[in-house]
C-alpha cells in the first residue's frame, strides 16, 4: 500500500507534498482530512510558503518520541530570528501543532525577557502610544519592577 | 566565484539556517572564518559590490558580543565581515510582518516572569488592557515555578527577615529578599495558593478597628484588606483560590455560643466569605479545633486538621462550597500531626521522638485523590545528629523542606531532606527556634486588577479637616459582598494640638453601609475612644459604594473624595 500524500497550498500559492500520515500531526490538517478525505489540495491562506516550508520540515522530523521535546526545541533555536518565530508560532496555532506552537512562543518570550520596553517594541514592530509622562505614571505603579 | 552562489530560488526566499549548513553546502570551512558558533546566521541576500560578491547575513542578536550584528560574507577574500551596527539602525529585515496575533501573544506573554509583564506592560495600551484582564490573570501562572518564601529572626533581638527560593534547577542559587506589607509586619502566613498568601495577625497598630486579613500576592507586591468583621475567639479563617475562577475565598467559621454549649452543639453554624460572592454554609459536626493554624490547598479544596478528641482532616470545596469530613486511619487518630502537601497529595507529618537515639523524627503519610483509603506511610524525615522541629512544605520533586536543629548550636537551620540518601542540604537561613518557618507560593499576576488596591500609599499632601489633620490616608479594595465593592479607607489622623488638655480626642468607625440603603456612612462611637491618649488615630472607613464592579452598569468609582467629605462630616461633630 503506498503511503497517501497530500498536498498543501500556502497564501502565494505554491504546493507543498507531504505524507498524509505526518500531516495529521497538525489537528487542523486531521479534521480536514477525516470531514472531506481531502483528495485535492488543502489551501491554508494565512501561511506563506516560507513558513509553510518549515512548518512541513518540522513535520517531517525522524525522531524517537523521547528525543522529540530536543528536536522542537533546537529547530525553533536555529530559527531564533523573531519575525520567523512569530509566523512559524502562527502557522503552528493555526494548523494545532501544540509542541511547535509552545517551543517557538517560548524561544520568543527567552529572546524579549531581557530586552528593554524599546527593543520589545523594535522587534515587534509595536509603535508606542503613550507619551512619557503617561509612562511614567504606569511605571510609578510598580516602581520596583524597574 | 559563481559556483560559491547557490542557485537563484534560494536566494529569493528567505530561510534560515546555521553556520554549520554553510559549511556543509558550499565551500569547506576551512573558508570561512566563522561568527561565533552560537550566532545563527540568516540568509540571505547577495549583492555584487564592485568586483566583491557580498553575502549579507542580516541582523542576529549575537549574545557573545551581545548586539546585533550584520554578518557579511565576502566571497573574494572568504572572510566574514561584522561590521558592529546600532540596534536602531537595523534595516527592516520583513517589512511584512504581520501584525501579531493576540492568541500569540498571548501564548508569548504567559511564559514570562511577573516582573517582566510589569515591565512591558508599559510597552503600549493595548499591551496593558491584555496583561491587566481577567482573563490573562487567570490563565496565567500555572506553569511557573513555585518559590520557597522563609522568615526568620537570628535572634530575638533582630528583625525578621523575608528570604526566598526559587524552586528550580536552579535550586539554593537563587535567592531574593522579600519585603513584607509595613502592617504585616507581626502576621502569620494562614495559607498560600494561587500565589496569593493569606496573611492574619496584622500589626495592632494598623488595625486598632477592625479584624481584617491581608491578601499579599508577594510577586507583584500589592496586597488588599478583606474585613472578616466580627471575629471572636472561637473563630478561624481559611484560605483558598477557587481554581477555576480564580476568585480568592476566605471561610471563616465561627462557634456560636460559649465553649460548653460548642461541646454539645452538633451542628455548627459558619459563613463562607468569597470576594465575589456570600454564602452561608453548615458545617458537619466535630469539626472544630482551637489552636491550629494550618491548612493546605490542593486543587481545589483546603484542608485542614480538626477534631475533639481524635484527630481528622476537614475539607472545604473551594467550587462548590461544601465541607467534607475525611477520617484518618486509626493511627494518626492520636498523633500529634501537621498538615502540608505535596504537589496533589495531601500529607501529613507525624512528629515524635525516637526511644533509640531520642532525638525528633517525623513521619511523611501520604493521602491521594482526597481519598483516605490511601493513606500511607512514605518514609521518615531523621536529619543525622539533629531532631526535626519543623517541616513548612516540599519541594515539586518531593524534598522536604525542614527545621531542624542540634546539641551543637543554638539556633536552627532550614534543610533541603533528602529522603532516599537520608541527607541534608543547607539551606544557609539559620534563626532561633520559633522564628524559622517558610512557605511556598507560585508566582502569579492575582490582585493586578484591582484597583487601588495596594496598601500604604501615603499621600504627600496634609490636610485639615475640624481639629484633626490627615497625616496620611492608605485605601484598599475588598470586594467581600455579592457584587458590591468595597473600599476601606485607612486614614492617619493627627489631632491638633490642644492647649487645654493632652488628649487626642476621639475616634470613630463608620459602618458599612448597605449600597441598598443609602451611600451615607453612619458614625458611631468607637471603641478606640478609649485610646484616647495616643495621638494618632486610625480610622477605618468603609464605603460599600453603589459601584457594581462585575455587572455593566458600574457607576462613579468612590475615590478619596469621599471619604475626605466623610471626614469633613465627621469634624464637625466633634
Amino acid at each position: 500500500m503506498s503511503k497517501k500524500t497530500l498536498t498543501l497550498m500556502s497564501k502565494d500559492k505554491q504546493l507543498f507534498n507531504i505524507e498524509e500520515h505526518l500531516a495529521v500531526q497538525s489537528v487542523t490538517i486531521r479534521n480536514m482530512v477525516k470531514e472531506d478525505g481531502a483528495s485535492s489540495v488543502i489551501p491554508l491562506p494565512r501561511v506563506d510558503s516560507e513558513t509553510l516550508a518549515l512548518v512541513i520540515e518540522y513535520l517531517n522530523r525522524q525522531q524517537a518520541p523521547e528525543e522529540d521535546e530536543d528536536y522542537v526545541k533546537k529547530f525553533v533555536d536555529e530559527r531564533g530570528e523573531i519575525p520567523t518565530l512569530l509566523e512559524l508560532a502562527q502557522a503552528a496555532l493555526d494548523l494545532d501543532i501544540k509542541k511547535l506552537m509552545d517551543a517557538a512562543c517560548m524561544k520568543v518570550a527567552d529572546l524579549i525577557k531581557d530586552f528593554t520596553l524599546e527593543e520589545v517594541r523594535e522587534a515587534l514592530r509595536i509603535e508606542n502610544d503613550r507619551t512619557p509622562e503617561e509612562e511614567k505614571a504606569i511605571r510609578d505603579e510598580f516602581q520596583w519592577a524597574f | 566565484m559563481t559556483d560559491y552562489l547557490p542557485p537563484p530560488s534560494t536566494t529569493s526566499t528567505t530561510s534560515t539556517t546555521t553556520v554549520g549548513d554553510l559549511n556543509h553546502h558550499y565551500p569547506p570551512s576551512s573558508c570561512f572564518p566563522q561568527p561565533p558558533t552560537t550566532t545563527t546566521i540568516v540568509t540571505t541576500s547577495f549583492a555584487k559590490h564592485g568586483s566583491t560578491v557580498l553575502l549579507f547575513c542580516p541582523v542576529q542578536y549575537c549574545p557573545v558580543l551581545s548586539s546585533l550584528v550584520i554578518f557579511i560574507f565576502d566571497f573574494i577574500s572568504s572572510l566574514f565581515l561584522v561590521p558592529l551596527i546600532n540596534a536602531t539602525n537595523i534595516p527592516k529585515i520583513k517589512t511584512s510582518l504581520k501584525l501579531l496575533s493576540l492568541d500569540i501573544l498571548v501564548e508569548i506573554i504567559k511564559r514570562l516572569l511577573v516582573k517582566t509583564l510589569i515591565q512591558i506592560r508599559s510597552v503600549c495600551k493595548a499591551w496593558k488592557s491584555l496583561i491587566d484582564s481577567s482573563e490573562f490573570i487567570a490563565g496565567y501562572g500555572d506553569d511557573q515555578p513555585q518559590h520557597l518564601m522563609t522568615s526568620y529572626r537570628f535572634s530575638e533581638e533582630n528583625g525578621v527577615k523575608y528570604v526566598c527560593f526559587v524552586d528550580d534547577d536552579t535550586f539554593r542559587q537563587q535567592k531574593f529578599f522579600l519585603t513584607i506589607p509595613h502592617m504585616a509586619r507581626e502576621a502569620i502566613v494562614i495559607g498560600s495558593s494561587h500565589g496569593l498568601l493569606c496573611l492574619d495577625g496584622l500589626s495592632s497598630r494598623a488595625s486598632p478597628e477592625m479584624d481584617i486579613v491581608l491578601l499579599w500576592n508577594p510577586s507583584i507586591r500589592k496586597a488588599i484588606v478583606v474585613d472578616v468583621s466580627h471575629r471572636s475567639l472561637y473563630s478561624y479563617i481559611r484560605f483558598g483560590v477557587c481554581p477555576d475562577t480564580k476568585d480568592p475565598k476566605l471561610v471563616k467559621i465561627t462557634y456560636i455560643g460559649d465553649r460548653t454549649k460548642m461541646r454539645t452543639k452538633s451542628c455548627i453554624p459558619c459563613k463562607v466569605m468569597k470576594c465575589t460572592t456570600s454564602c452561608t454554609n453548615k458545617l458537619p459536626p466535630l469539626s472544630f479545633q482551637f489552636g491550629s493554624n494550618e491548612q493546605t490547598t490542593v486543587g481545589q479544596f483546603i484542608y485542614w486538621l480538626a477534631g475533639r478528641s481524635d484527630n481528622l482532616i476537614m475539607s472545604f470545596d473551594l467550587s462548590t462550597d461544601e465541607f467534607r469530613e475525611i477520617e484518618l486511619p486509626h493511627s494518626l487518630r492520636q498523633s500529634k500531626l501537621s498538615i502540608s502537601s505535596v504537589r496533589e497529595s495531601v500529607v501529613l507529618l507525624v512528629y515524635y521522638n525516637t526511644n533509640t537515639t531520642n532525638k525528633g523524627v517525623c513521619d511523611v503519610w501520604m493521602m491521594e485523590h482526597g481519598d483516605p483509603k490511601t493513606f500511607t506511610k512514605l518514609y521518615t524525615i531523621k536529619p543525622p545528629h539533629a531532631s526535626v522541629f519543623l517541616t513548612p512544605g516540599f519541594r515539586d520533586n518531593g524534598e522536604p523542606i525542614i527545621v531542624m536543629y542540634d546539641d551543637f548550636h543554638p539556633q536552627c537551620s532550614l534543610v533541603v531532606y533528602e529522603p532516599c540518601l537520608e541527607h541534608i542540604k543547607d539551606l544557609g537561613i539559620r534563626g532561633y527556634r520559633y522564628s524559622l518557618s517558610g512557605g511556598f507560593y507560585t508566582e502569579s499576576l492575582l490582585l493586578l486588577n484591582y484597583d487601588d488596591g495596594r496598601i500604604e500609599k501615603p499621600q504627600d499632601e496634609e490636610k485639615t479637616c475640624g481639629r484633626l489633620r490627615i497625616k496620611s490616608t492608605f485605601h484598599y479594595v475588598s470586594p467581600i459582598r455579592g457584587d458590591i465593592l468595597v473600599v476601606t479607607a485607612l486614614i492617619v489622623l493627627e489631632a491638633l494640638e490642644r492647649k487645654s488638655t493632652k488628649k487626642g480626642g476621639k475616634a470613630w468607625k463608620l459602618s458599612k453601609v448597605n449600597s441598598e440603603a443609602s451611600s451615607r456612612p453612619q458614625v458611631f462611637k468607637s471603641r478606640a475612644a478609649k485610646r484616647a491618649t495616643t495621638r494618632r488615630f486610625m480610622f477605618f472607613t468603609d464605603f460599600a459604594s453603589t459601584l457594581e464592579i462585575f455587572a455593566p452598569r458600574s457607576r462613579q468609582e468612590p475615590s478619596m473624595e469621599d471619604s475626605r467629605t466623610c471626614l469633613k462630616r465627621k469634624s464637625r461633630v466633634i
